[in-house]
């Protein structure tokens, strides 16, 4: 039985962990097609350079992420790693084949400028590096989609682990076509209302008109992207058990009868957990094979018991009802709030967006009291996809992936200590990481667009 | 064409030890580079040295988190043991990666003060610590972890980071700092004029006798040390299960490779030549030949590793029978199969890609 100080801090470092992929990477997405949408507009000097080093900034920091993610990924979520990793980690191989080394590659010598690449080059370069992106997000949503909705691979039981069976049905899975959008818009979002409030910061100054350009950009990019997160993400109505009660307990509906049916699929698993044993101990019968067929689907539910008995097929009625209760998210509040929030702030986003767009269509430009709401919104939209990565979490809660791996599993067997050295490290790392951005966001506009000294 | 399972792990072991040979030219080079830093010169040539690598570092570095999630998707277990094993030294190795990454973007950022001098300063220490460690995991996995796996296939690991050090582990710390040096040398003199081209050559032949001296010292070595040996039949088409096999340890038995194929005596070999063939080029002015020989000659002694623990991937000395070998820690047929040929094609094109890109950045370094 794993400890609850192990597991809480686990938890803890992971949600760390994935927080600068899954900030940054829709941003540095968003920032390459405005960057790249700029190179076909006429915008050049200091406003190409600004947000063409904001964008390399943003694609280092997730890059940065992902590293920390992978490599700490493996050891502190190891059980996780080795049960998961055939269809969790294809996508996501595939992605760094196909779309993250060869944007790591591109982006030294985009960098460096038309003189590198040739004046068709730089612009060809940024819509590449976008394309890229893109892409990645796609193979993202897969994987993510996979999490929520497990297809496509089969327990099982003489390697322990979740076999792929089929890539094509991966690939297939029906959530993927809406999460992608979700994280399009996501990135257009973040990018977007990063961009305006910049713009907004400093377009008051003496140099800062050059910035109306991409603050009208900027505002059409965010009001495209709000309405298409309004489109919402469609896991949740996923042919899935799993997704299927949370939905009913954000409805509203009673957590006994929802209760029931998750006994009821324990029960199941721990036949099959039964069946599980003999087999793992060379018993090849055809009846039992079939059986085990039958059941396995249902051996994750089992497993949940392994909070509270090292043996779940030996537990009682009362370890079943615990087990039970703690399959169905334990603050549906908590998770109506986020919900609430991650609407409320995107609605808001929208409005700011569209009162954005209209007014920088107007000769005069946006009004000065736009631009201080659009300087002090700006985190709205970062505050949105965090309480949607938040709800998407906790709605899973207990299960790492639905309905076939608790999360309190997935931890690897370190102690407290090992543990608490490793959230650190990620603390240390994240840390870093927000404050290189954080430096960058304040210093380089204000070199660029100086207050008082002449336009360079 | 449909490979059989077999063959499909086959092939996904050439296409993991492809990646790691690209991925140790590529990390070789930076922390070669970075690690000879103090040693070039004073403030302009610094600049130009890290403006130009500072290019290419993101291609560089990405083939890090490239082998990664490699690993993950076609040899899981092997990917989750392999770093709950080295989850202390990881601790040590992931912030000094990040403080490289952003040292290496905005070190040129800002000439005020000692911003300059402390970056430098820390690209160099951290140079040193990744060329170690790295050459500790490298030792580590040919004398075997301290991990062992239950019923229910959790993994435990079952020594600390004084068992991660020991003196092999020390030794191949050496030899693979000494490689990183010679790489990173052989490309300052290659790239850069005037001092630093001067300060290369010398570091050249410095780190090369060195590198040769380890290298040869760490061969014996290898030959008294340890081995393993999967001594019940191996099926190749089961499912992947490490516990299912008996595994036995002895002395010497990492040349047993070798003696089955006599023929494999090249590879150490020519790592030997390439390297020694470096020194010589170099002391001859072929300094783009030397660069070429010195990276064949990383690449040899990556293949060797390689073929001396064929086909281990990563052997238990506590609980032998846990050991990993390619026949049982693979993912799934239809994951190696639907993998397999998209990245059999990209990883030699992404290797042109990051090849390719040096040659644009080269075009506008001049001394």
């Amino acid at each position: 039985m794993l400890s609850d100080t192990v597991f809480e801090l686990a938890a803890w470092q992971f949600m760390l962990a994935c927080l600068p992929d899954l900030l940054f990477l829709p941003l540095t997405l968003g920032l390459g097609l405005i960057v790249a949408a700029l190179q076909v507009l006429p915008a050049t000097g200091p406003v190409l350079t600004l947000w063409t080093r904001l964008f390399a900034a943003s694609f280092m920091l997730a890059f940065a992420g992902r590293l920390a993610l992978l490599l700490l990924f493996g050891a502190t979520g190891s059980y996780f790693a080795a049960y998961a990793g055939d269809a969790f980690a294809a996508p996501l191989a595939l992605e760094s084949l196909c779309t993250f080394l060869p944007a790591a590659v591109l982006l030294g010598p985009l960098l460096t400028g038309p003189e590198r690449l040739g004046r068709r080059g730089q612009p060809a370069g940024s819509w590449l590096l976008a394309a890229l992106l893109t892409l990645s997000m796609l193979w993202l949503a897969i994987a993510l989609s996979w999490l929520e909705n497990p297809v496509a691979t089969t327990f099982e039981a003489w390697t322990f682990r979740l076999e792929l069976d089929n890539l094509p049905a991966l690939l297939d899975n029906p959530p993927v076509i809406g999460k992608f959008v979700h994280l399009l818009g996501t990135s257009g979002a973040l990018a977007a209302a990063t961009v305006l409030a910049i713009s907004a910061w400093r377009m008051p100054g003496r140099s800062g008109a050059a910035l109306a350009g991409s603050f009208r950009l900027a505002a059409v990019c965010g009001l495209a992207s709000c309405l298409l997160l309004s489109l919402g993400d469609p896991t949740p109505q996923a042919d899935n058990p799993v997704q299927q009660r949370k939905l009913a307990l954000l409805a509203g509906k009673d957590a006994d009868a929802l209760q029931a049916d998750v006994e009821t699929h324990i029960r199941n698993g721990i036949a099959a957990y039964r069946q599980l044993q003999t087999i793992r101990d060379e018993n090849r019968d055809p009846a039992v094979l079939a059986d085990f067929a039958r059941t396995r689907g249902d051996l994750g539910y089992a497993l949940l018991l392994k909070r509270w008995t090292a043996h779940p097929e030996q537990a009682n009625a009362a370890q079943i009802a615990e087990a039970a209760r703690s399959a169905l998210p334990a603050h549906p509040g908590l998770l109506r709030g986020c919900r609430w929030l991650m609407i409320a702030a995107g609605m808001i986003s929208l409005l700011l967006f569209a009162a954005a767009t209209v007014t920088s269509l107007r000769p005069a430009g946006p009004p000065a009291w736009l631009l201080r709401l659009a300087v002090r919104l700006a985190p709205l939209p970062w505050l949105a996809s965090a309480a949607g990565w938040f709800l998407a979490v906790g709605g899973m809660q207990p299960w790492a992936v639905a309905g076939l791996l608790p999360d309190f599993l997935g931890v690897a067997t370190l102690s407290a200590g090992e543990t608490a050295l490793a959230l650190g490290a990620t603390v240390f790392c994240v840390g870093c990481l927000l404050t290189l951005a954080a430096l960058a966001v304040r210093n380089w506009p204000a070199r660029y667009f100086p207050e008082d000294a002449d336009e360079s | 064409m449909n490979l059989d399972y077999p063959a499909l792990r086959l092939l996904w072991w050439a296409l993991l030890v492809l990646a790691v040979v690209c991925l140790v030219l590529a990390e070789s080079l930076m922390l070669g580079v970075t690690m000879l830093l103090p040693q070039t010169g004073d403030e302009p040539a610094r600049r130009r040295i890290l403006a130009d690598l500072g290019d290419v570092a993101a291609g560089l570095q990405a083939w890090l988190p490239t082998l990664a999630v490699l690993l993950f998707a076609a040899w899981p277990v092997a990917y989750a043991v392999l770093f709950a094993s080295l989850q202390p030294l990881l601790l040590a190795m992931i912030p000094a990666w990040l403080l490289r990454l952003a040292g290496l973007c905005c070190r040129n950022e800002f000439a005020a003060g000692a911003w300059r001098q402390r970056w430098d300063r820390l690209l160099h220490y951290t140079g040193w610590l990744l060329a170690a460690l790295l050459g500790v995991i490298c030792g580590n996995l040919l004398k075997g972890m301290p991990f062992h796996f239950d019923n229910d296939m959790r993994i435990f690991f079952l020594g600390d980071v004084r068992s991660l050090l020991n003196p092999f582990a020390l030794l191949m710390a050496a030899t693979t700092t000494a490689s990183c040096l010679l790489y990173g040398a052989c490309y300052l003199q290659l790239r850069h004029t005037g001092e630093v081209a001067a300060a290369g050559t010398a570091w050249v032949y410095k780190a090369g006798a060195a590198f040769l001296l380890l290298f040869v010292i760490t061969d014996l070595w290898v030959s008294r040390l340890e081995g393993y040996h999967v001594t019940t039949a191996i099926v190749e088409h089961a499912p992947s299960n490490p516990l299912s096999k008996f595994v036995k340890r002895g002395d010497g038995l990492w040349l047993d490779n070798y003696e089955h194929v006599p023929e494999l005596a090249i590879v150490p070999v020519l790592a030997f030549l390439a390297a020694a063939g470096a020194l010589l080029l170099t002391w001859l002015q072929r300094r783009y030949w030397a660069f070429l020989a010195a990276t064949l000659g990383m690449v040899f002694a990556t293949l060797t590793v390689a073929v001396s623990m064929f086909p281990f991937l990563l052997p238990s000395n506590r609980s032998l029978n846990s050991s990993l070998t390619l026949w049982d820690a693979s993912a799934s047929q239809a994951a190696l199969a639907g993998l397999a040929w998209p990245t059999a094609v990209a990883l030699p094109l992404l290797a042109l890609l990051t090849r390719w890109s040096f040659r644009r950045v080269g075009r506008c370094a001049a001394g």
